[in-house]
């Protein structure tokens, strides 16, 4: 038997072709899976001239009929509560329950900008996604879970910028280290229903919220997004900071957030691993 | 399968966590040298992981030796050819007279203890880590301790060791990473294994001692199995963690969670029953 046959998977985030989250959605497919996608945008613009034709949330389910299971797919915005409402239940309409909430959609935000020159605006549209958003997804999926919990996990995407802070990034690490709070509370608030609260934290990946950044520099220099890819990679290629050497993919995110879903982790709560290649 | 041609060494592996975790990683068809003191039990691990249609030997090994170490792990380089995953299970604190609080430890439990579970360890490595440098690969699990960072009981020597695995387990890491050698580290909460013999006979009162700890103790309100253990480890030596490195994963049912540390009364609780 497939380690999730006959479970029920909402991701988040899950659009971007690049992206965690559709990694993580089509491999709880292939382990036997129906999951339901959900994404701010259907289809996400991407920097990236070959991700051109990308189908977003469509083209994802497509990849979660082909591994013989259903989906569906939810254009939502997390930071929106009755969108959220809606969008869980829907999945509970169509598969009658849901086993699995990865919480992967987030915003990266304003970028080499300390928090004194930083707008109440920009602060908000951060926290409002990332930090909200989690609470919002987790509270509407939590709820359906609690009649029958024994088994059910969520699993939040925090990140590196949850475990420490980064100059010019106050708004994404404050969102995240609030998500680190928002898990480890509902991680014990949910124990005594056997529900598993955990929390992944990447560092070292290339995902589409490296797209935010070469944006940011096309915007604030006033170049073309093809120059500011330039610019990006001047700063270095990415892997000459981390100890393994390479970036890592969003398959091997997919990989930890399986194990936390799967029966080998039912002792294990509340805590955050990070996956990042050995940075620490 | 996960581990399919994989070799591995459990140390401890006899019984409790280590022989959970021999189990798994069997089912998942790698091969397994059970090391532990107590040959007899190591024996019937390793034939138990031969039913599943793996490979195994038992080898009777004081980790705190260092030739003899040498020596276990030339046995296993000559039956298998090659190790991939190391298991520092082994450790405790059996043959400890009283906790080991400050009123009861002596020079000589401290060296013994922590021999046992932080240069155990050590020797353990540096003999496996040989082979792994050759591979260019591997993977290497650490056992510590809950009460390395959040006691429940006394037990200094053991403690202290624990947080030494803790140091040695990330710089280990640190430095193994650009040669694609994998470092982490369990840290378990309240698992029902033998650890406790030494503190606390099986029994009735055990059970009400676990019950009670659990209700307490464990935001999941039950005590930690061994199996829960062998999960976390075969995550941790499976390609599904190629990415993870220099992390620690508790596995205590939420226990570390608790923000007023641990309170439960076990000295206490040991004294009521003993009375």
């Amino acid at each position: 038997m497939k380690t999730l046959e006959n479970k029920v998977a909402i991701v988040t985030g899950a659009a971007s072709k690049r992206g965690l989250g559709r990694a993580i959605a089509v491999r709880f497919a292939q382990e036997g899976a129906n999951v339901a996608v959900l994404d701010k945008f259907a289809v996400p613009k991407s920097v990236w001239a070959e991700d051109e034709g990308w189908g977003g949330l469509v083209d994802v389910v497509k990849e979660i009929e082909a591994a013989g299971r259903q989906g569906l797919a939810l254009e939502t915005d997390v930071s929106d509560g009755a969108a959220v409402d809606a969008a869980v239940a829907k999945t509970m309409e169509k598969f009658g329950k849901i086993d699995i909430l990865v919480h992967g959609g987030g915003v990266r935000g304003p970028m080499g900008k300390d928090l004194v020159d930083l707008s109440d605006e920009e602060w908000r549209s951060v926290i409002d996604v990332n930090l909200t958003g989690s609470f919002l997804i987790s509270k509407a999926v939590a709820k359906t879970m609690i009649p029958d919990g024994e088994g059910k996990k969520i699993v939040l995407i925090g990140s590196m910028g949850g475990t420490k802070g980064y100059p010019g990034s106050g708004s994404y690490c404050s969102s995240k280290f609030g998500v680190v709070g928002l898990g480890k509370t509902l991680a014990q608030e949910l124990a005594k229903y056997k529900i598993n609260v955990n929390m992944i934290h990447p560092g070292g990946f290339d995902t589409n919220l490296r797209d935010d950044q070469i944006r940011k520099i096309s915007e604030t220099k006033g170049i073309s997004l093809a120059e500011a890819i330039e610019e990006e990679k001047k700063s270095g290629p990415p892997e000459n900071f981390i100890p393994f050497g390479r970036l890592g993919r969003p398959e091997e995110i997919a990989d930890l957030a399986l194990f936390l879903v799967s029966d080998q982790s039912v002792y294990i709560t509340g805590q955050g691993i990070i996956i990042a290649g050995g940075l620490s | 399968m996960l581990l399919k041609d994989k070799v591995a060494i459990v140390t401890g592996g006899a019984q409790g966590m280590g022989r959970a975790i021999s189990l798994k990683y069997a089912e998942q068809g790698c091969s397994v040298v059970v090391v532990d003191l107590n040959h007899d039990r190591a024996l019937a691990t390793a034939e138990a992981v031969e039913k599943t249609g793996a490979r195994a030997i038992a080898v009777k090994t004081d980790i705190t030796d260092g030739a003899a170490v040498v020596r276990m792990v030339a046995s296993a380089m000559e039956i298998f050819g090659r190790i991939d995953i190391l298991v520092n299970n082994a450790g405790g604190v059996a043959g400890t007279e009283g906790t080991g609080n400050s009123d009861t430890i002596t020079e000589q439990e401290w060296d013994r203890v922590v021999n046992l579970n932080l240069k155990g360890p050590f020797l353990v490595t540096m003999a496996v880590l040989k082979h792994m440098k050759q591979l260019a690969k591997g993977k290497i699990i650490f056992v510590s301790s809950m009460g390395a960072v959040n006691p429940a009981v006394s037990v200094l020597h053991y403690h202290s060791a624990k947080a030494g695995i803790l140091g040695f387990a990330k710089n280990l890491a640190f430095e193994l990473a650009p040669r694609n050698i994998h470092v982490n580290t369990i840290v378990p909460g309240p698992i029902e294994t033998t650890f406790w013999d030494s503190l606390m006979p099986p029994g009735e009162g055990r059970d009400a001692f676990f019950k009670a700890l659990a209700k307490k103790e464990v935001p999941m309100e039950r005590m930690g199995r061994a199996e829960d253990i062998a999960g976390a480890a075969l995550f941790l030596a499976s390609g599904l963690s190629d990415y993870v490195t220099g992390q620690t994963i508790c596995v205590a049912g939420g226990q570390p969670l608790l923000s007023h540390g641990a309170i439960f009364d076990v000295e206490g609780f040991l004294n009521s029953q003993n009375s």
